[in-house]
């Protein structure tokens, strides 16, 4: 239901640019906090019912997915609005007004705290053009893409303290020319989270939700319905299990990046053998974080940019323009190799006849060991450097397909404007 | 033309600048199309790992590594910091000395409480030392009770674990007599 002016009975909508409530039809600004609304405390639940319901049990078998949707009334228009899977607030789809379901509120675990949108739509939009308008492999369309929607949506997150008990064994594999020496490095310890968002939202990817943070936690407020007006929002739809998974998943990942940090000296380290076990604290946080998701099209791919409600750090993989990307790729490795080879080729010519004039005098022969090693260490660097480029290109194509996946657009899209 | 350092240079120059233009282009392309790859760093929480041990030595047979593992984990994992404290407390309880001949009029004062409480002495009394339990006095009976009430309130029980009851509207039981009294002592001697 809308929340309404108590001035003009006009619907309020939050403005993240002043953190209040804004009447837009005779200005009017109000504390979230303060506004009392009947709609608060109204029970709805029992008005919603089932499309099986609405429509006649004959439609109901052929629209299964819609089993989980509710119908609820829009208290501006009276205009039916319809509610799917774990969406809290949306907008009525005939007089767009902002649309909070209290009573799902009620229903579900209501959230505790909310962090409040702090970047409005327009400066969402201002952070990627600024973000993504100097892209070198960027495509034009792309630079001065039209937004296909913009919503603004907040998350459910768990915001989780925890405790992760870890022995693991390291190894470590050092090269020094024709040795290879590798050791074993024992580590046991304790590591303590604290305010470790977890993404309670199945619907949305859990790389999505991660590649998000930070959050400033501080800036997090007790929960009040009234900051959903004008955005959307899901609750939290992931079971306990799921969550210790989650948690578990990401301090063993922390624990272990710490304790590889932790064996001194360079070489090849990896966790070979751990036993360790995460314990969370009960008190667990129910939060909602803002995020604002872009769409557009390009290409006939939906593709979708992801902009944090709070701090305006824009997550996303943008198409590419291959044929500039890749003929400029070819066009410079054949001029380094040229260059290369040719330095490379006096180089050579030069030591080898600095090595013949020595064997002419019978001299030591450990320069031509040494030479031997310059020739290896620049072929394996050259491999080990085109390996890592290559690793950077997938590492954008993967986050490329991140932003064009079906998931995360259906995610947004399948609400109601 | 040596062509020995022809070839030589050609390998190491081809390979260098593959790589070098893979790389290059490699940290261009990332630079340019991918926004927000980095994750929220662990030290925003975590202050890092308070190690219980840090071996360099001696861990190169399977077996070693295995002793290590188990010398140092065990240990974590008996002591959790976020167990549920009302299932420790329980576990480390003592069994109760058997007063198993006694007849019910002769029950000490303890297992009064604890019936008056319809729990058993061993969750009924979880932070009652052994000679607290020993002054079988009205007093000692009270102070039960009130430990009693501190128990099912743990805070920090995990989401999912069974807490105990509610606390029952406690009635004390009546004092007891000088006659329990003398057998509870004679129990405890």
């Amino acid at each position: 239901m809308a929340t309404l002016c108590k001035n003009c009975g006009h619907a309020l909508v939050f403005d993240p640019s002043i953190q209040k409530v804004r009447c837009y039809q005779c200005g009017s600004t109000f504390f979230a906090e303060e506004v009392e609304s009947e709609s608060k405390k109204y029970v709805q639940d029992k008005k919603a019912i089932s499309m099986a319901q609405v429509y006649g049990q004959d439609v109901a078998g052929a629209a299964k997915e819609y089993l989980d949707c509710y119908i609820y009334t829009c208290s501006e228009c009276g205009g039916e609005v319809m509610i799917t899977g774990t969406e809290v607030s949306t907008k009525c789809v005939y007089c767009g007004n902002p649309t909070v379901v209290f009573s799902r509120i009620s229903k579900e675990e209501c959230p505790e705290f909310i962090i409040p949108f702090a970047i409005t739509k327009e400066q969402a939009l201002a952070c990627i053009n600024k973000e993504i308008g100097h892209g070198l492999f960027v495509p034009d369309a792309v630079k001065h893409f039209t937004p296909e929607s913009v919503h603004g949506i907040y998350i459910p997150y768990w915001i989780v303290d925890a405790d992760r008990s870890e022995a693991a064994i390291i190894r470590k594999k050092t090269s020094n020319g024709k040795n290879t020496t590798i050791t074993f490095h024992g580590r046991a310890g304790r590591m303590h989270l604290k305010n470790l968002p977890v993404d309670a939202c199945t619907m949305l990817s859990d790389e999505s939700s991660t590649r998000l943070e930070p959050y400033d936690f501080s800036k997090m407020v007790l929960f009040d319905e009234d900051y959903l007006l004008g955005f959307y929002s899901n609750s939290s739809d992931v079971t306990y299990g799921n969550l210790a998974q989650a948690v578990d998943k990401r301090a063993c990942q922390m624990f272990d990046e710490t304790v590889i940090k932790s064996v001194n000296g360079g070489g090849t380290k990896t966790i070979v053998n751990f036993r360790g076990s995460t314990s969370i604290d009960p008190d667990v946080k129910y939060a909602l974080l803002p995020v604002w998701f872009v769409t557009f099209d390009y290409e006939g791919k939906h593709n979708t940019i992801l902009v944090n409600g709070q701090t305006g750090k824009v997550v996303c993989g943008l198409p590419i323009r291959k044929a500039l990307f890749y003929t400029l790729l070819i066009i410079t490795s054949i001029l380094l190799v040229i260059l290369f080879s040719f330095i490379l080729y006096h180089l050579t010519d030069a030591m080898m006849g600095s090595y013949a004039n020595r064997r002419a005098r019978k001299t030591s022969s450990s320069s031509n060991n040494s030479s031997g090693k310059i020739v290896v260490g620049l072929i394996v660097g050259g491999v080990l450097m085109a390996i890592a480029g290559v690793k950077k290109i997938k590492n954008v194509i993967a986050k490329l397909k991140l932003t064009q996946s079906s998931q995360t657009f259906n995610f947004t899209k399948k609400r109601q404007e | 033309m040596n062509g020995v350092a022809l070839f030589f240079g050609i390998l190491m120059g081809g390979s260098l600048g593959v790589g070098v233009a893979f790389l290059i282009f490699g940290s261009l392309l990332n630079r340019s199309n991918n926004h927000g790859d980095s994750v929220g760093e662990n030290s925003r929480y975590t202050g890092g790992i308070a190690y219980s041990a840090q071996i360099d030595k001696k861990l190169n047979k399977a077996e070693n590594q295995s002793e290590f593992l188990n010398t140092y984990y065990v240990p974590l994992q008996m002591d959790p910091v976020f167990r549920t404290p009302a299932a420790r407390v329980v576990r480390k309880l003592p069994k109760p000395q058997a007063p198993v001949a006694q007849p019910a009029a002769k029950a000490s004062p303890v297992a009064v409480a604890a019936a008056a409480t319809g729990f058993p002495s061993s969750t009924a009394f979880p932070t009652a030392p052994a000679s607290q339990a020993v002054q079988a006095t009205q007093v000692a009976t009270v102070q039960a009770a009130q430990n009693y009430q501190a128990a099912p309130s743990y805070p920090t029980a995990p989401m999912g674990y069974q807490q105990a009851p509610a606390a029952p509207n406690y009635q004390a039981p009546a004092a007891p007599t000088q006659q329990d009294y003398e057998n509870y002592q004679h129990l405890s001697d």
